[in-house]
């Protein structure tokens, strides 16, 4: 069974699951979730087995992915959903990639060398969070002569740089046009699908309003629960639909003051990534912790914390045209710039967050956020007054480092934290 | 004064600049003179346009001892070993006499330096320069956009402003060091080259810690003597290209070269790569408008041939692929600096292409400093093996 087949049956056995006996405390909207991600593997593995439409890497641009006609490939994402890498290392050691570089970024790679997952029959290459992001599918583009684009994106916000993304997007359409049968640009489909995804935005923006709340209605899982963009679906109107249904159930939980966890005693803002090998969340719900939120390069754009994207007029003092917000969301990853901007928007979703602590994850070989660790802690305890924890880890490999080690570190963290709000009060 | 350039001693005056206790020389001295440094991060920022300001251009290498602990503070240890020696040079004031400092996007690494440089706040101006991992006509016009930000930065740094015709002196004075470079290049593409392989990376890094101007006469007072200069027989095969980046210790050359080959040609960043693409400005007869300059600068630093950040895997193979040929080289050794990631991810792409033309290749993942030379001697000496048993 490869990879995608797994995964529609995992989904599947999910929905079979809560068709069978719904369970009133679980989120309501996940089944929506369940069936699209299902349907996204079904569509993936048709346009795989079959060649029915092109396949296209769509970690950064969905919306345009669709507006060419190509079913998204998320690389990173099937990656993250592996959960353990320790068997994809070995493929490749043997094929001369390097292994100890940000295990997702290498992973898929290993995932497709090993048919376990198809290769995009056309790359785009983007320089959006970091170059491994970049180069990753990249290397899986050569390995199987497929086309490549690369799209280059900027240090800083400038209207600069919102004209030369944008300059590129219109390049690549050119480019895919005439190098990958199948492919045909529509305007009318790159609308259809803003149009839905600015729905889910417009639900981010409200369910990041709830984050803030005292107690947290959001459990630590549900911060880094980040649905997809919903014109990363076959279906970007369910992809919406489902953003609906999870934003109202948020609500619903909020106006009924449900804090998740009984007594809430501190809040934490998890950043970068986390372990996927095991649940670092019960910890910290066991000794009554709240996560609100997640943060990493674009968070706080998607969630609106910061300008915002689809529609917003203020950022660039106008509204955008279409391939214009797709370079702005190109742009606007925090993680691809100079540090600062990382730096402040970490602090500042710290401060807007009432956080009483940072867990800053240090995955290996994150060439964009383990260089700035130190700042972001030096500010935020400048600034906030709030201490930061450097976990060291590996997303998708038990073996760097154990749940044990984890939560050892994390148990202390809570600790210094509590002593310090106690100081704080008195 | 030139009989004394043009013989060992001044070759070897070159060749040894870059260690530690030379590299400082000529900037320190140019400092007492009044002036002011800029210490440059890597081989993509127009040093053009630092020369036009009066200011020195002078490539920041790392510390070559062993330890980084202080740079380990700042910066997870698994990241680029040349961006941690850097900064524990920073950290330890071996740099202090620097008035500014710029970097670019080489990788992310860089950055994260720049901004741990900034963040400390140890040299009076910190500036970056977003450079394209694309060579495209889109890509050019927005370098040559940061290059005027840049121009005035330097103006700002120099606290006067750069004429046109600084700025064609200085491209004139470039163009010289790159024309001298070349021809030590094509003195090491004969049976028995001038210049072994880490003698020239000595000259090339040299280049990179004086003022262009001294360099320059310096190398041409040299080329006589080094015409008619040969290394031994024995010591000229098999021939080797190297490939690596920021890669300017020639310690690590020469422990290659000690197990008994030459490194004849090298795809390096502080070799060739640097020195190869020249400036094509408009035409001779008409005047030449800043911009034009500016552009002409921005294209040939894109154009330049690329290291594995910029996207055009097929041309940087292609340009190794011609450098064998032409200097009938025998095997190629790929020496990737630990986390240099966009390395390390064409890595595959590199080998599978170069073995497809029928060229030997080896990889060997290297350390910033000289270190562990045993072992790489043993890689390298099974290697050279394998190419004298096909040969
Ligand atoms: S975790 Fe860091 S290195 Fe990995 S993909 Fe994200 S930004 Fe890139």
């Amino acid at each position: 069974m490869t990879w995608l087949e797994q995964e529609i049956a995992r989904n599947q056995k999910r929905i079979d699951k809560i068709n069978a006996n719904p369970d009133s405390t679980k989120i309501k909207a996940n089944k929506l979730l369940y069936e699209l991600e299902r349907d996204l593997r079904i569509a993936q593995l048709e346009a795989w087995k079959t060649g029915n439409k092109p396949l296209i890497n769509s970690d950064h641009l969905p919306p345009l992915v669709y507006a060419l006609g190509g079913i998204g490939i998320d690389s990173m994402g099937a990656a993250d959903r592996t959960m353990l890498a320790t068997e994809y290392f070995n493929v490749l050691r043997s094929n001369n990639f390097p292994d100890d570089a940000c295990d997702r970024t290498i992973v898929i790679i290993a995932l497709c060398v090993s048919k376990n997952f198809p290769p995009p029959n056309f790359v785009i290459a983007t320089s959006f969070a970091c170059p491994m992001e970049c180069v990753s599918p990249k290397a899986i583009g050569e390995y199987f002569n497929m086309p490549v684009f690369h799209i280059d994106t900027t240090l800083e916000i400038t209207d600069a740089g919102l004209t030369y993304v944008t300059d590129q997007l219109g390049e690549m359409i050119e480019f895919a046009e005439a190098k990958v049968p199948g492919i045909k640009y529509s305007e009318e489909r790159l609308l259809y699908a803003l149009e839905y995804d600015t729905i889910a935005h417009n639900c981010a923006k409200e369910i990041h309003k709830l984050r803030k709340r005292v107690p947290c209605p959001l459990a630590g899982q549900d911060a880094f629960r980040l649905p997809r963009i919903p014109s990363m679906y076959p279906d970007p109107k369910k992809g919406a639909e489902y953003w609906k249904q999870f934003s109202e159930e948020m609500q619903e939980r909020a106006e009924k003051g449900y804090g998740v966890l009984p007594d809430e005693k501190l809040r934490f803002l998890w950043a970068v990534t986390g372990p996927f090998y095991f649940n670092p969340f019960d910890i910290l719900a066991k000794r009554g912790v709240a996560v609100p939120a997640l943060q990493f390069g674009v968070m706080s754009r998607w969630f609106g914390a910061e300008y915002g994207l689809f529609g917003d007029e203020k950022e660039y003092g106008r509204k955008l045209k279409p391939l214009e917000e797709l370079a702005r969301f190109l742009n606007g990853n925090t993680w691809a710039g100079v540090g600062h901007r990382w730096v402040d928007s970490t602090v500042n979703m710290a401060k807007d967050l009432k956080c009483d602590g940072i867990i800053y994850f240090l995955q290996l070989g994150c060439s964009a956020s383990g260089g700035v660790s130190r700042l972001v802690a030096e500010k935020a305890e400048r600034e906030l007054g709030i201490p930061t924890l450097m976990l060291e880890g590996r997303q998708l490999d038990p073996f760097y480092k154990s749940q044990q080690e984890s939560e050892e570190e994390m148990n202390a963290f809570i600790d210094l934290c509590l002593e310090k709000k106690k100081s704080k009060s008195k | 004064m030139h009989t004394t350039l043009s013989s060992e001693k001044g070759l070897k005056e070159l060749t040894t600049l870059s260690l530690e206790a030379n590299r400082t020389k000529y900037a320190l001295q140019w400092k007492k003179d009044g002036k002011k440094v800029a210490g440059l991060l890597c081989s993509y920022i127009p040093e053009e346009i630092v020369h036009a300001a009066g200011v020195l251009p002078w490539r920041v290498f790392g510390t070559w001892q062993a330890g980084t602990p202080h740079a380990n503070e700042w910066r997870p240890a698994d990241t680029c070993l040349y961006c941690n020696h850097v900064l524990e040079a920073l950290l330890t004031d071996r740099l202090e006499f620097l008035d500014a400092v710029v970097a670019t996007d080489w990788d992310q690494e860089l950055v994260r330096l720049w901004d741990v440089w900034r963040y400390v706040e140890k040299t009076p101006a910190t500036i970056i320069i977003d450079v394209p991992i694309i060579n495209t006509d889109t890509a050019v016009k927005f370098l040559a956009q940061q290059f005027t930000k840049f121009l005035g930065e330097m103006e700002k740094l120099a606290g006067r402003p750069i004429t046109d015709d600084d700025l064609k002196r200085s491209i004139a004075v470039l163009e010289r060091t790159r024309h001298l470079v070349k021809r030590l290049y094509e003195l090491r593409n004969t049976e028995t080259p001038a210049l072994t392989g880490a003698e020239m990376l000595g000259i090339t890094t040299a280049a990179m810690l004086m003022p262009k101007e001294e360099f320059n006469e310096r190398v041409e007072a040299l080329l006589p003597f080094l015409e008619k200069r040969r290394v031994p027989a024995e010591k000229s095969r098999p021939r080797l290209l190297v490939s690596s980046d920021r890669l300017d210790n020639p310690g690590h050359l020469a422990a290659i070269e000690e197990t008994g080959c030459i490194v004849a040609m090298d795809d390096l960043d502080t070799g060739s790569r640097h020195y190869w693409r020249t400036i094509e400005i408009g035409s001779a007869s008409s005047p030449v408008l800043r911009q034009e300059l500016v552009s002409a600068l921005a294209r040939r630093y894109l154009m330049q041939p690329a290291s594995p950040r910029m996207m055009n895997w097929e041309d940087q193979v292609d340009q190794v692929v011609h450098w064998v040929r032409d200097y009938n080289i025998q095997g190629v050794i790929e020496l990737p600096q630990g986390f240099s990631r966009y390395r390390e991810f064409r890595a595959n792409y590199f080998k599978n292409k170069l073995e497809e033309a029928g060229i030997p290749v080896m990889s060997y993942r290297r350390e910033y400093i000289v270190s562990n030379v045993g072992q790489m001697k043993t890689r390298v000496g099974a290697f050279i093996e394998m190419i004298e048993s096909k040969a």
